[in-house]
């Protein structure tokens, strides 16, 4: 009977709460008929429970404590939050993005070179993705990458919390208009670049006209980049979050949760297809969260001071 | 007296005044639930004025199809749960405690101590804090489970082990201490 009501003491207490499906609570039931230490336990939980509900509503003081310090906001909090992490990146990744950066540009000219048939574009933009001009080794990449976002979250939650809990909010409360609002971005965004790609043509090359308009793609597409590494800290803070929460850490540190997402992340999006499409997702999500902060939640410095509460 | 909707909807039309009649609607609230979580009345005015700030900086991302007062508590229940975290805040509480401590307690802090000295409320700070914040949600604020999994960032399944949990622990210590 004892080695029973150890067992069955979890679902004594979801039977008291009515979460039990109907054979569930039988068994429960029957046991509590010929048990009279768990029926006292009921008791002495529903006396807890009441306990609880009964505690009375205090009053709030009338008087008010200074405002709590506060992080750079706005305009300023936004430029650092998207400097930082690109400058640590950048640091870290200086080897790997050159010979990077080169294979793509040279992919790209070439695909320049060979615009107008469709296929030869298509040619174009599969090889780089195939290895051929990425001098990038996968191992060293991996490792470099997850060293370079977990430094991103480290800096990012160590300076920016606020900021980066916003997102999280964001991304909790509505990740859907998020995603539609990025996905828009990123399908005008790929538009645009293709337009300005295209009237890139009609110049001959090494004309300014022509650089220009480069240029404008390789900024569309940079900025694009920023707004994924703004998204990468509170991302990161979540995914790690849930990890050592499922494994029985009630509150994990910001810092352990970016080094545990971290070392998942990298391992993630490495994988074709779908890492890719996950990649792409956060892509949309985080686009779509800053748009949607920027168009309909407004920024922050733009939000009045809230009224007083003194004198309620 | 217009309903909590009709409060928020003239907040965002930019009406400031309303938002001042939900603080003072809710004010008690938020700080009762903001005290039973962090057991201190500085530290839970504190988490109430952060409270009342968030909850007007992100009002335009308040769904109307959920009650604004779960909206509000769950907002409260996380502000405590950083607060607890933040060392750094913590300490900013003890120093500003330091500072500003009276000569003779006020008769406001004496019935909040005498408050905190009530067995429940002691017995609650033992609690780990995501069992104490789920208790308080579910059982003094009595929001739906997945009212409360959601505030705390939490699956359904973990939220009701730690109202197991927790319960369990009050009836031990209260038998315990009441004999």
């Amino acid at each position: 009977m004892r080695h029973d009501c150890e067992r069955l003491e979890p679902a004594l207490h979801e039977w008291l709460e009515g979460w039990l499906d109907e054979s569930a609570r039988a068994e429960v039931e029957a046991h509590l008929r010929a048990c009279p230490a768990c029926h006292a336990k009921l008791g002495a939980w529903r006396a807890v429970g009441r306990a609880l509900r009964e505690l009375p509503c205090l009053p709030a003081p009338a008087a008010r404590l200074p405002e709590p310090a506060r992080e750079p906001r706005g305009v300023l909090r936004l430029a650092l939050a998207l400097c930082l992490p690109t400058a640590l990146l950048t640091v870290a990744f200086r080897a790997s993005i050159q010979p990077a950066a080169a294979g793509v540009v040279a992919a790209a000219r070439r695909r320049a070179d060979a615009y107008a048939p469709v296929h030869c574009a298509r040619r174009n933009a599969v090889e780089p993705l195939a290895g051929g001009d990425f001098q990038l080794d996968d191992l060293v990449g991996l490792f470099l990458l997850g060293l370079a976002l977990t430094a991103v979250g480290l800096v990012d939650v160590a300076l920016f919390r606020g900021l980066t809990a916003d997102y999280l909010t964001l991304f909790r409360q509505s990740p859907r208009s998020a995603g539609t609002r990025g996905a828009i971005v990123l399908i005008v965004a790929g538009v645009l670049a293709f337009v300005l790609g295209a009237a890139a043509q009609n110049y001959p090359e090494e004309s300014p006209a022509r650089n220009g308009l480069l240029l404008l793609i390789a900024l569309f597409v940079l900025l694009l980049g920023l707004a994924f590494l703004i998204g990468y800290g509170a991302t990161a803070w979540s995914v790690g979050e849930r990890v050592l929460q499922a494994f029985g850490v009630a509150e994990p540190h910001p810092g352990w949760c970016i080094l545990t997402a971290s070392l998942l992340i990298p391992s993630v999006v490495w994988i074709p297809v779908f890492g890719w499409a996950l990649g792409l997702y956060w892509l949309a999500t985080t686009v779509g969260a800053v748009v949607y902060r920027l168009l309909e939640g407004g920024l922050p410095a733009a939000a009045p001071e809230p009224p007083s509460q003194q004198g309620n | 007296m217009p309903d909590d909707a009709t409060l928020v909807e003239q907040c965002l039309q930019g009406d400031a005044t309303a938002f001042d009649a939900l603080v003072a609607r809710y004010r008690d609230r938020v700080f009762s639930l903001a005290f039973r979580m962090l057991g201190e009345a500085s530290a839970a005015e504190d988490a109430m004025q952060e409270a009342f700030l968030r909850a007007y900086t992100r009002l335009p991302l308040y769904d109307p199809a959920q009650p604004f007062a779960t909206w509000l508590l769950c907002l409260t229940a996380r502000v405590c749960l950083n607060a607890r975290r933040d060392r750094a805040t913590e300490q900013r509480y003890l120093e500003q405690a330091a500072k500003a401590a009276p000569p003779m307690p006020t008769l406001e802090e004496r019935l909040y101590e005498r408050e905190q000295r009530r067995t429940v409320q002691r017995l609650l700070m033992r609690l780990p804090a995501p069992q104490r914040a789920a208790m308080l949600l579910y059982y003094y604020e009595e929001l739906p489970i997945a009212e409360v999994a959601r505030a705390l960032n939490a699956p359904e399944g973990t939220v009701k082990t730690w109202l197991y949990r927790g319960r369990e622990s009050l009836r031990r210590w209260l038998e315990e201490e009441l004999g």
